[in-house]
C-alpha cells in the first residue's frame, strides 16, 4: 500500500488523503463528462429532422464563438496551469515528495 | 463591351448624410479610417466610381456569379460591387481574367496591360497579407471538416439569378387586350397581388428579425455558458495548485523535521 499512503517512513495521513482526492477528483470529473457526452450524443444523434437540424444548429453556433471573447479567462488558465506544472516540477527536489 | 456609367445626380453625394457616404465608401469597397472627415470620404468614393464606369458589368457579373451571391440577372453595377464588397480572403480559384482584373482593380491595385490570371491571382494573394493567407487556409480547413460533417452532397449546385421584376403593363394594354371588365379584373388582381406580396415581405422580414433576435440571446446564453465552465476550470486550478502547494510545505517540513 506505499503507492496510496506511503512517505519516507511508513503511512503518511496526508499522502493518504492527496493520493485519496486525486483518485476521487479524476474518477468523478471523468463519470460525469462521460456521462453527460453520452446523454448529449444520444439526443442529438437520435434520427429525426428536428434533431438533425438542431445538431447543425448547435455545431455552428459553437463554430462562431469568438475565442477573442474569452481571451483573458484562456490567459488566466495558462498561467495557472503554468504555476501549477512549476509546483509540480519543485516536488522533484524535495526527497520523499 | 457593357462599360455602364453610374449616374452620379441619382447618388446626389454631395446631399448625402455623412453616415450614409460611409456606408457607401463600404459598399464601394473603399476602406477610410474612421478619422476621416467627409470631404475625404467623397472624394474617395468619386474616385472609386470612377474606377467602377470603367469596369465592364459582366466582369463584376462573373465575380458575383462565382461567389455564388445572390442577384439578378440584371443587377446594376452598384448592386454587383455591393455583393462582391462582402468576399473577403477567398481563393481566387476558378475566376476568369476580367473578373480577376476587375477586383484587382476595384481594389485600388495596378494591373499591367500584358497580365495572366496567375499574375493577378497573386497580385490580390499580395494585397490580402498574411492575415489573408492565415484567415484563408483556415476557413478552407473549417470549411473542408464542416464540409464533410453537414453537407451530405459537397456538390456546388448550378448557379441560378434570382427572377427578375416583372414589368406591369398599363391599365389601357389590359383593357385593349381583353376588354373592360377583365382587363380591370387582372389590374385589380395584379394589385392585390402586389399588396400580399409586400405584406408577405413585411412578415418575412419580421420574422428574420425575431430569429435573428433569438439567435442573438442563444449566442449570449452560448457565451455565459462558457464563462462559466473557465470560471470553474480556474477555480480547480486554484484549489489543485493550493494542495500542491500544502503538499511542497508538508514534505518540506517532514523532511526536514
Amino acid at each position: 500500500m506505499n503507492w496510496l499512503a506511503g512517505g519516507i517512513e511508513g503511512f503518511d495521513p496526508f499522502f493518504f488523503f492527496r493520493r485519496i482526492l486525486v483518485i476521487f477528483a479524476t474518477l468523478y470529473s471523468g463519470l460525469i463528462l462521460a456521462r453527460a457526452g453520452w446523454r448529449w450524443f444520444k439526443y442529438l444523434y437520435f434520427p429525426d429532422r428536428s434533431r438533425q437540424l438542431l445538431r447543425r444548429y448547435l455545431f455552428i453556433q459553437l463554430m462562431r464563438v469568438r475565442l477573442r471573447r474569452f481571451g483573458g479567462d484562456l490567459l488566466q488558465i495558462a498561467g495557472l496551469l503554468a504555476i501549477m506544472g512549476l509546483v509540480i516540477w519543485l516536488h522533484r527536489f524535495v526527497p520523499g515528495a | 463591351m457593357n462599360q455602364e456609367r453610374i449616374d452620379r445626380a441619382a447618388l446626389n453625394l454631395d446631399q448625402m448624410p455623412a453616415e450614409e457616404l460611409r456606408v457607401l465608401a463600404g459598399h464601394l469597397m473603399v476602406h477610410m479610417p474612421a478619422t476621416a472627415d467627409r470631404d475625404s470620404v467623397a472624394a474617395a468614393v468619386t474616385r472609386q466610381l470612377v474606377i467602377l464606369d470603367g469596369i465592364e458589368r459582366e466582369a463584376l457579373l462573373d465575380v458575383v456569379v462565382w461567389a455564388r451571391r445572390p442577384v439578378s440577372r440584371s443587377a446594376g453595377k452598384l448592386e454587383l460591387v455591393r455583393e462582391i464588397s462582402q468576399l473577403r480572403f477567398v481563393s481566387y480559384k476558378g475566376l476568369s481574367l476580367r473578373a480577376l482584373a476587375a477586383l484587382a482593380e476595384l481594389r485600388g491595385l495596378r494591373v499591367p496591360d500584358a497580365v495572366t490570371d496567375r499574375m493577378l491571382r497573386h497580385l490580390l494573394y499580395r494585397s490580402d497579407g498574411w492575415s489573408g493567407w492565415f484567415a484563408r487556409k483556415r476557413r478552407a480547413l473549417v470549411g473542408g471538416m464542416i464540409g464533410k460533417l453537414l453537407d451530405e452532397d459537397e456538390r456546388d449546385e448550378e448557379y441560378q439569378f434570382l427572377p427578375e421584376r416583372p414589368v406591369e403593363p398599363s391599365l389601357r394594354r389590359h383593357i385593349e387586350q381583353q376588354g373592360v371588365m377583365s382587363g380591370i379584373a387582372t389590374r385589380l388582381r395584379s394589385a392585390a397581388d402586389d399588396y400580399l406580396n409586400t405584406k408577405l415581405d413585411e412578415i418575412e422580414t419580421r420574422i428574420d428579425r425575431k430569429l435573428d433576435q433569438i439567435d442573438q440571446r442563444l449566442a449570449e446564453w452560448r457565451d455565459q455558458e462558457i464563462a462559466n465552465r473557465l470560471r470553474i476550470i480556474k477555480i480547480t486550478l486554484t484549489a489543485s495548485i493550493i494542495i500542491a502547494l500544502i503538499s511542497l510545505v508538508y514534505t518540506l517540513i517532514r523532511t526536514n523535521l
